[in-house]
């Protein structure tokens, strides 16, 4: 053992530039939730599930642009528009489900993950503070989810007018159409991302919350319409307001001011605005829960 | 067969004492829950239907999912299974311990709100005793059904919750709307189609045959012990994630 070692100056140093603040931090992480979203950035067994149901919640919409097609060569479009289930306004309950599913399985992975493996403290110890973490992990989910519910309908649009005779024309029946879908689709992406965070934020495991979130979103639609069926009166009325899917339903339809496709909203007959007070409720309650969650939680 | 006592009371241990019992006897509870509204509004004789949508079509396969998918993918999950599986235990058998598990607490967990929900929506005359115990049964037999099923796509993939959820919610919900057809591969159909047999009183749907019903549900549960068994024979250690 001789004293052989060296020691090299390597010149490490610090930096002391100009860094970018508070809001670009939000902004990288808001954009980095996104991705992980949908498994960008992981490998290609995490993209699976998410590509896998934006891909089906697409297929609707995909089809009818194909059916559109051919049936306007065949001189009949008009007939069609007429006919077919699957159009702007109803679009949403076509595929809630779908979004619902994304929604359980991404949301655990958005908020349940950096709890479960402890590198919150590595956040919390830069400049964000931990209302920016809880509103960057909340708006990346919001926007994964209302790209999922707002792609089909631009695709609808966009083979509508295609399909056309007269592409302005075509663009002309389209456009009223346009800022309601983009309304129906943000409420319903916001909605739905607040009650699933919520969820997920407040239960680390994985399998624990990807049940806890279908079960909230898939049960008490159909309690609801079994006990709307049978027992009439306020009590339930107001049951209503315990499913995620009759208020969006009942949102969908005063946007586009349609009749509901659900018997329980129908029968509850609620004056329109009660659907969006409701949602907003619903959204302003989930985000505070969750921000109160990263007050807490030390990770 | 002590070996396979032994794995049974691990799991049953595994599975109760944590928040997942808390979420299972919720959803247990919706059914008697819906029911007792339903007796306050002066009851129903619509009990097949009512048992269906509330508990054939959700609440069954939710409950069967989250058991069936945590017997073996939880031990997973948290590592455990290495030292199950470093044990010279056949593989069929402790397959066989974790199916019986999920089976058996999926039908003590369902049984009762179905028999609860039954009595309360339309009393406790002879004829509406017979269709809820009959619904009982059915729930049983498709209930262990269910539980074998999720308990194979636990022992397959990491992910079995969500898959499991596509199926029950896509492909018997959706698509069943959709195309009649894919109720010759639907656990709730033939589950139907037993409950049917045993009640004499469909839900509106045609329902399948009795026999065929009872051998789609031997031939899931048959085909789910081999494929477990075959999971756990071929297992890898792989990440939780």
């Amino acid at each position: 053992m001789s004293a052989s070692g060296n020691i090299y100056d390597l010149g490490y140093q610090g930096y002391d530039g100009p860094r970018l603040g508070r809001v670009a931090v939000t902004v990288g992480l808001l954009r980095a939730t996104l991705a992980a979203a949908y498994g960008i950035g992981r490998g290609g067994r995490a993209k699976v599930v998410p590509f896998g149901l934006a891909a089906m919640a697409l297929l609707p919409a995909v089809i009818v642009v194909g059916i559109t097609a051919l049936v306007s060569q065949a001189g009949a479009g008009d007939a069609l528009a007429e006919a077919s289930p699957i159009r702007h306004d109803s679009y949403l309950s076509v595929t809630s489900t779908l979004i619902m599913l994304f929604c359980a399985a991404q949301a655990p992975e958005l908020f349940g993950k950096d709890q479960r493996y402890g590198v919150l403290p590595l956040y919390f110890s830069r400049i964000l503070t931990r209302s920016d973490y809880a509103l960057a992990r909340l708006g990346g989910l919001a926007l994964a989810v209302f790209l999922v519910s707002v792609v089909p309908q631009v695709v609808i649009t966009f083979g509508a007018v295609l399909a056309a005779n007269d592409p302005v024309t075509g663009f002309a029946d389209e456009a009223a159409d346009i800022p309601r879908y983009i309304a129906s689709s943000a409420f319903a992406a916001a909605l739905l991302t607040a009650v699933a965070a919520v969820i997920a934020a407040w239960t680390p495991r994985r399998a624990y919350a990807t049940a806890g979130i279908i079960a909230v979103f898939i049960v008490p639609p159909i309690m609801v319409a079994i006990v709307s069926e049978l027992a009439a009166g306020d009590a339930a009325r107001f049951l209503l307001f315990t499913s995620v899917a009759d208020i969006l339903e009942g949102l969908n339809a005063a946007i586009f001011g349609t009749l509901a496709a659900s018997p329980a909203v129908l029968a509850a007959d609620f004056p329109e605005w009660v659907y969006l007070a409701a949602t907003a409720v619903g959204i302003a309650g989930g985000v505070a829960l969750v921000l109160r969650r990263y007050q807490g939680v030390s990770g | 067969m002590t070996a396979v006592g032994a794995i049974v009371g691990t799991t049953l241990r595994g599975m109760f004492g944590r928040r997942r019992v808390l979420l299972m006897l919720l959803l247990a509870a919706l059914p008697v829950l819906v029911g007792l509204l339903i007796r306050l509004a002066g009851g129903s004789r619509d009990t097949p239907e009512i048992l269906d949508a509330l508990v054939v079509r959700t609440v069954l396969p939710l409950v069967a999912l989250i058991i069936g998918t945590s017997v073996i993918g939880s031990e997973i999950e948290d590592g455990t299974a290495v030292f199950l599986l470093v044990k010279p235990i056949p593989r069929w058998r402790t397959a066989l311990a974790k199916m019986a598990v999920a089976a058996g607490l999926t039908a003590v967990l369902m049984v009762p709100p179905v028999v609860l929900t039954g009595v309360l929506v339309s009393g406790a005359t002879g004829e509406s005793l017979g269709i809820t115990f009959g619904f009982a049964l059915a729930v049983m037999v498709g209930g262990t059904a269910y539980a074998c099923g999720f308990t194979a796509l636990g022992a397959l993939t990491s992910r079995a919750l969500i898959v499991g959820l596509a199926y029950t919610l896509l492909w018997e919900g959706v698509l069943a709307d959709l195309l009649e057809g894919t109720r010759f591969l639907s656990v709730r159909q033939a589950t139907l189609g037993l409950a049917a047999a045993w009640t004499g009183e469909d839900t509106g749907t045609a329902a399948l045959d009795p026999t065929i019903s009872a051998v789609m549900l031997a031939v899931v549960i048959g085909a789910s012990f081999s494929i477990t068994s075959l999971a756990l024979a071929r297992f890898q250690i792989r990440s939780a994630d």
